[in-house]
């Protein structure tokens, strides 16, 4: 422990954290079958998110983070890790969500909409409760993200991908760019108008002085 | 820096992207003006708010449902990836050699000349990806799909060249090679074969310029007119459907027990959003895929489907 604790302080390019996405890419295609199990641990989360927010539906979410994992335990022994894992990752990811939401809407797939039907624009429409601990912290959770559920949904398709990827799973542009095909600077701008959208959506939604 | 310059480097003062001096002139820019500094509150709120309630966890079991799916798949394995790789590469340089071999026999053209070469057989053009095919969890009687002869990599242009390509064989050729042309053409109604599995591939010389499909599948369809049904969903997904003869494919009702080999054209990233379709249409049989073939920037795919009713 303390050894370990002295070489990151003295050697800080030194590797502690775990082998790279690198290293796991070549163990599996060493045929290292545990090393595709580190990988899923290691981006489960990640595509799952991306799924669920994009989709707005936990059981198509879930098939569709499947979906991903088959078509990388299938892809990555051919993988020459041109770019990062990760990158591919996030691109297999939208493209499955662009497609699994395609295929839904013409379907003619809906979701319910509340009793009281859908959620009108103008005006704040509520207020969050207080966070805290326990049930009112629950409540705070789900109700922040029903609200972040429907702002996202507000948003075109163009502005929802670049800020899940930058805001939700924390990419920088450089890997964002490589994901969506597009100049830095390009993505900068871009940013920046999809979180103005996304502030006024939600201010309206639940007033300014909450957010 | 004025509020307009300010206002729009907001979001990057926010990612800490900006250069020191720029950061500086945004903070400055937010202190003096208080509309400016509300707009910089919003946005920052905006994306607090997101950051603290985006991310979800992957639901409980979720590693476990996947490690399910997974035990169902073939073992990977690079060569096999390679392999696929290869033989596509393969294919497509046999089949330009095939065309420049036809090409040169036309420039020739007008004296009897022995036969040209015959270009690679489908079984030659197969050879670097048969541990594929060792792979097919369906491996029945023969069938239109499992010869896969019937069908043009590039549809149009490769049946341009067929009768062209006939003036230069002997005659005793010539006239079998249009007797199998004739044999292949379409009914009347524009269906290419009906009846049963096998019967629309038989072995001749044109088949050989034809390659099979990477994507393969075979639907027991439910609906009573599965054809006009594939047509729908090839639209829907921007692709496009052609008949064994590479012509867009006109449908007729099938009887019972018909069979029909068709080939659907698709955008890559548009392959497994027609594999789910297909599950709609009635049971599906995968022949053989190449899933290297998958994300391939949107690249047209084509998929061979046998429709059995």
């Amino acid at each position: 422990m303390f050894i370990a604790l002295f070489a990151a302080v003295s050697f800080p390019g030194l590797r502690l954290a775990g082998p790279t996405d690198g290293d796991l890419v070549d163990r599996f295609q060493h045929g290292d079958g545990r090393a595709f199990d580190e990988i899923v641990r290691r981006y489960q989360d990640k595509v799952y998110t991306l799924c669920r927010r994009w989709l707005d539906d936990v059981q198509g979410a879930e098939e569709t983070a499947q979906d991903v994992f088959i078509a990388l335990y299938r892809s990555l022994p051919g993988f020459r890790g041109e770019a990062q894992l990760s990158t591919w990752v996030f691109k297999v990811t939208l493209n499955h969500c662009k497609n699994h939401r395609l295929y839904r809407s013409r379907r003619g797939y809906r979701r319910h909409e509340t009793i009281g039907g859908p959620p009108e624009d103008d005006g704040p429409e509520r207020q969050i409760a207080d966070e805290g601990s326990g049930t009112d912290a629950k409540v705070h959770r789900s109700e922040a993200e029903s609200l972040v559920t429907h702002a996202l949904a507000q948003l075109d398709e163009e502005h929802r991908q670049i800020l899940l990827l930058r805001d939700v799973e924390d990419l920088p542009y450089e890997e964002i760019g490589d994901i969506l095909d597009l100049p830095r600077g390009t993505v900068k701008s871009r940013i920046h108008r999809a979180r103005a959208e996304l502030a006024a959506i939600l201010a309206r939604k639940i007033g300014r002085e909450d957010l | 820096m004025d509020t307009f310059f300010a206002r729009n480097r907001l979001s990057a003062y926010l990612d800490g992207d900006l250069p020191t001096g720029e950061a500086r002139e945004v903070e400055a820019a937010i202190n003096r003006d208080p509309e400016l500094r509300a707009e910089y509150e919003q946005l920052r709120g905006a994306v607090d708010f997101l950051r603290s309630n985006g991310p979800i966890a992957a639901p409980e079991g979720f590693a476990n449902r996947l490690h399910i799916r997974l035990a169902a798949e073939p073992a990977p394995s690079r060569l096999r990836s390679t392999l696929r790789r290869v033989r596509i590469d393969y294919i497509g340089i046999a089949a330009v050699a095939a065309m420049a071999l036809l090409f040169v026999g036309t420039r020739h053209g007008g004296v009897d000349e022995p036969p040209p070469p015959p270009p690679p057989t489908l079984a030659a053009a197969q050879a670097p990806g048969l541990p594929e095919e060792a792979d097919a969890p369906v491996a029945a009687a023969p069938s239109v799909l499992d010869q896969d002869a019937g069908f043009a990599t590039a549809p149009p242009a490769s049946h341009a060249t067929k009768p062209s390509a006939s003036k230069n064989v002997a005659r005793s050729d010539r006239e079998a090679y249009q007797a199998d042309w004739e044999r292949e053409a379409p009914a009347a109604d524009g269906s290419l074969t009906t009846g049963t599995s096998g019967s629309a591939t038989q072995s001749t010389p044109t088949q050989t310029l034809y390659s099979p499909a990477p994507w393969r599948y075979r639907i027991h369809a439910g609906g009573d007119n599965p054809l006009k049904d594939l047509i729908a969903v090839a639209s829907s997904l921007g692709g496009r459907i052609v008949d064994a003869k590479g012509r867009p494919l006109a449908d007729y009702p099938m009887d019972e027990g018909d069979s029909q080999a068709v080939r659907v054209y698709v955008p890559s990233y548009n392959v497994e959003a027609l594999q789910r379709k297909l599950k709609d249409l009635g049971t599906v049989d995968t022949i053989a895929t190449d899933p290297a073939m998958l994300y391939q920037n949107g690249a047209e795919v084509p998929v061979s489907i046998e429709v059995q009713r």
